[in-house]
């Protein structure tokens, strides 16, 4: 084959291959959330008010947070189960270092490495002990919600000052301040994973990690960081949960790190690594937020809720994997 | 005479692509049927209609006179067809024998299985193929040749009377390749049919009667094995003549780059020492876990060195990582492409653009601009044949998924090269292009240490050739005293 034939349109084709990729994968995910907002801007009168979009945007705030962590740690082909327990125990310390009269700063500071220092037990101990991050942050799970009962001695703490409070559910003209700290942490984490040296490192750790080792890529620092990465996250999203109901609960939050698990997966990561993106991850949060959304304005018993959701993510990665098996056929 | 197999005028596109044209072969029993062509000529497509797992647009089956429609790889095993694959389809945490009988294991009437007899008759077809190992050993403790023995006995024990082999002999050493030859014989007697498809021409002449050649999803020529040269049966193939695989050069090697003294790693290879200069290329031949590959690795900072010193251009070198390896001019291509080379579903740039993100960067950002001029240059250059530098390589043949592990490699501009089997599994006209490019390499003065188990492969491509025998270095042989046999004997009884 001669090489003028192939070099000249090549450059042309290369540019489009990926980005038709994205979007076909995407696709119907997209699909089904505009038919989703289509159906509800017409059944009901209030689904398209600012008071209620702004009510989906705090409502998916935390979530959104731990899904971006979730997102790293997935695309290297790990899981983090212990973001809902951290997002706990991030909340509890910091409103124990405030009661201790730290300033709000700090104490927001110490919720952050709260939740990076957990990551970092993580990472660790898959890194470096070579355990399974499913097992690993399985414990740690049970571990730190653990901590979040032992330090208040189970109580659920409560009073913070006003500006804590702000972070969580404060608004900047009628826009929510936890929206915007999201959308920040989403749109950092899309920049990374799609820009960056590091975020082609952890797609080469997920894609084939002996292949990435051998290749000279960083393999132990990738996966320390993005399990500091989510921890961190989910230790922010603490914050804004305790600044949002105004008390640190030690049963917070239980259960969110599978509807953030779920919202990546959706997004069209794979659980054994090297495919997904924020793009999806975003794309997954907000599906899942507005059928929250559609359910509650329906007054649809909480009981569905549940299940809806759970037949919505089997849907996704039944369809993933019919998609993927048409194209292993072809 | 029936036939046991025809296969006639069979014709197969996906999606709009013509991959097979009018193809035809046929098979007697008690015959083994070459099938050979460079990668993409059809020649696995072919076979994954026989086996079930496409269907034919066109043409038609049959066996021993009895049309042949199999609609799943279920229909083709009731019809006795099995594919041994390239891709190997072990379960590597159950042991041997319940690989060896997996699916038809003996069972008591409450369902049990039945150990001592499933032992006894594993036993039997681990002596059919030459396999000296335990029953109950686990498939994870054996090697990839041992491994491919496990699946030809598992095709025997199918009673199979049409066995593909697909690349049997792609990873064995030719120690390993004689007892397959003998297996071979042994179901010839049987009346078995076989087809061989095979890169390597010589075991071609060894085992086929009949040789039918693919090019460009067509069956060109069909003779008998005693019609064909190598040379003829080069040129159906590549419709050119090939008059050399391995190009001539005259070096006159320089400083030595890569000394070694002594190296040992714990329960791998122990008092292996060799020098390899700037502009030479140094084989390592052996058999199979000889510990080849592991001298490369030690040396690459995958596996820990137990004893010895590494020299890099006169200094002392202390393997640490292979990041550090690379950082520090050494580059491993590794022996096993799709589980250590490549990550499969990434874009062939990416790929080629692992080692050197660095230098594609800045402050961090990847620079895609400069990712795709990367991977466009190495595609001209190391002419691999695609569509675009988006394509991802599982969808390329092996020859040009080689290249784009070599592209990655000579990225990193490196002046020690280890090559690990570069040509394995690679059709004849991507190895001469591999060999060529070796050749460039050492001309321009980097040093290459080329582990293979083609031993005519060393023997054209190297100026030197280091033996290792179990773990231990068996001898050194100068260019001069190059010969198959003194390498055999070396590497085999010492």
């Amino acid at each position: 084959m001669s090489i003028k034939e192939t070099s000249v349109p090549a450059d042309r084709r290369s540019a489009e291959a990926p980005r038709q990729k994205v979007d076909l994968s995407g696709l119907t995910v997209l699909a089904v959330f505009l038919a989703i907002v289509v159906y509800l801007s017409l059944s009901t009168g209030s689904f398209l008010s600012t008071a209620n979009l702004m009510a989906i945007l705090v409502a998916t705030s935390l979530i959104a947070l731990v899904a971006c962590g979730q997102t790293f740690v997935i695309i290297t082909g790990g899981i983090d189960l212990s973001s809902g327990s951290v997002v706990a125990l991030a909340g509890i310390v910091s409103a124990m270092a405030m009661q201790a009269h730290v300033p709000v700063a700090l104490a927001v500071v110490i919720g952050v490495l709260v939740g990076a220092a957990c990551g970092l037990f993580n990472g660790l101990a898959v890194t470096m002990l070579g355990m399974n991050p499913f097992i690993v942050t399985l414990a740690s799970m049970a571990m730190a919600r653990g901590l979040a009962f032992i330090l208040p001695n189970g109580a659920t703490l409560f009073g913070f000052d006003d500006s804590f409070d702000a972070i969580g559910g404060g608004l900047v003209g009628f826009f929510p301040i936890a929206g915007i700290v999201s959308l920040l942490a989403l749109s950092i984490g899309a920049f990374i994973l799609g820009k960056t040296v590091f975020g082609s490192e952890v797609y080469a750790v997920g894609g084939n990690r002996e292949a990435a080792l051998m290749t000279g890529i960083p393999v132990r620092r990738t996966l320390l960081a993005v399990y500091v990465i989510s921890g961190a996250l989910a230790g922010l999203g603490g914050i804004i949960l305790a600044g949002r109901l105004d008390s640190a609960q030690p049963i917070a939050a239980s259960g969110l790190e599978l509807n953030a698990i779920a919202a990546v997966v959706i997004g069209g990561a794979s659980l054994f690594g090297g495919r997904g993106s924020m793009l999806g991850t975003i794309l997954g949060i907000l599906l899942i937020g507005v059928i929250n959304n559609g359910l509650t304005l329906h007054n649809v018993e909480p009981f569905w809720v549940q299940f809806i959701q759970g037949a919505v993510i089997f849907l996704a990665v039944l369809f993933d994997s019919l998609n993927n098996k048409r194209k292993a056929s072809s | 005479m029936t036939s046991l197999l025809d296969m006639k005028d069979v014709s197969k596109a996906f999606l709009g692509v013509q991959v097979l044209t009018d193809v035809s072969i046929r098979l007697q029993s008690g015959e083994v049927l070459g099938i050979v062509g460079e990668n993409g000529a059809g020649k696995s497509t072919l076979m994954k209609i026989l086996a079930g797992v496409h269907r034919p647009d066109g043409g038609a089956i049959w066996i021993e006179d009895k049309s042949f429609e199999p609609h799943t790889p279920r229909d083709a095993l009731a019809a006795g067809i099995k594919v041994v694959h390239q891709e190997l389809s072990l379960f590597p945490d159950r042991t041997v024998a319940e690989n060896i009988f997996a699916g038809v294991l003996p069972t008591t009437p409450v369902g049990t299985i039945k150990r001592r007899r499933l032992a006894r008759d594993a036993a039997a077809v681990l002596k059919r193929v030459g396999l000296d190992v335990a029953p109950g050993t686990r498939v994870r403790s054996l090697s990839l040749a041992q491994r491919q023995l496990v699946e030809i006995g598992r095709a025997l024990s199918q009673k199979a009377r049409i066995i593909v082999m697909d690349e049997p002999t792609a990873t064995l050493t030719s120690h390993e390749v004689e007892f397959l030859m003998s297996t071979i014989a042994a179901l010839k007697a049987d009346g078995v049919g076989i087809i061989f498809i095979s890169h390597h021409l010589e075991e071609v002449f060894a085992v086929c009667d009949r040789v039918t050649v693919m090019r460009d999803g067509r069956s060109v020529d069909d003779r008998p094995v005693g019609a064909w040269t190598e040379a003829s049966l080069v040129q159906a193939m590549v419709n050119r003549p090939i008059d050399k695989f391995v190009p001539k050069r005259d070096i006159t090697p320089g400083l030595p780059l890569l000394e070694v003294e002594r190296l040992a790693s714990r329960g791998r290879f122990s008092d292996v020492s060799f020098t390899v200069r700037a502009g030479e290329i140094y084989g390592l031949a052996g058999l199979v876990g000889a510990g080849r590959s592991e001298v490369l690795k030690t040396i690459f900072g995958v596996l820990p060195v137990a004893e010895g010193r590494i020299r890099v251009d006169g200094a002392d070198y202390q393997p640490h990582s292979p990041r550090r390896s690379l950082r520090s001019g050494i580059v491993l291509t590794p022996e096993d492409r799709k589980l250590e080379g490549l990550v499969l579903p990434f874009s062939i740039r990416k790929n080629v653009a692992m080692s050197t993100l660095k230098f594609l960067s800045r402050w961090g950002i990847v620079s895609a601009r400069r990712v795709t001029g990367l991977a466009e240059t190495s595609i001209r250059s190391l002419r691999i044949r695609t569509r675009s530098s988006g394509q991802e390589v599982r969808r390329l043949s092996g020859g040009n998924q080689q290249k784009v592990v070599l592209a990655r490699a000579i990225s990193v501009a490196p002046r020690i090269f280890m090559l690990d089997e570069p040509t394995r599994g690679v059709d004849v006209g991507a190895k001469v292009e591999v060999y060529t490019l070796i050749g460039d390499l050492a001309a321009k003065g980097a040093a290459v240490l080329i582990v293979s188990s083609d031993l005519l492969e060393l023997l054209g491509l190297c100026d030197r050739i280091g033996v290792l025998r179990a773990g231990r270095f068996a001898g050194e042989v100068e260019r001069a005293d190059f010969s198959q046999d003194r390498i055999m004997s070396l590497a085999a009884i010492g």
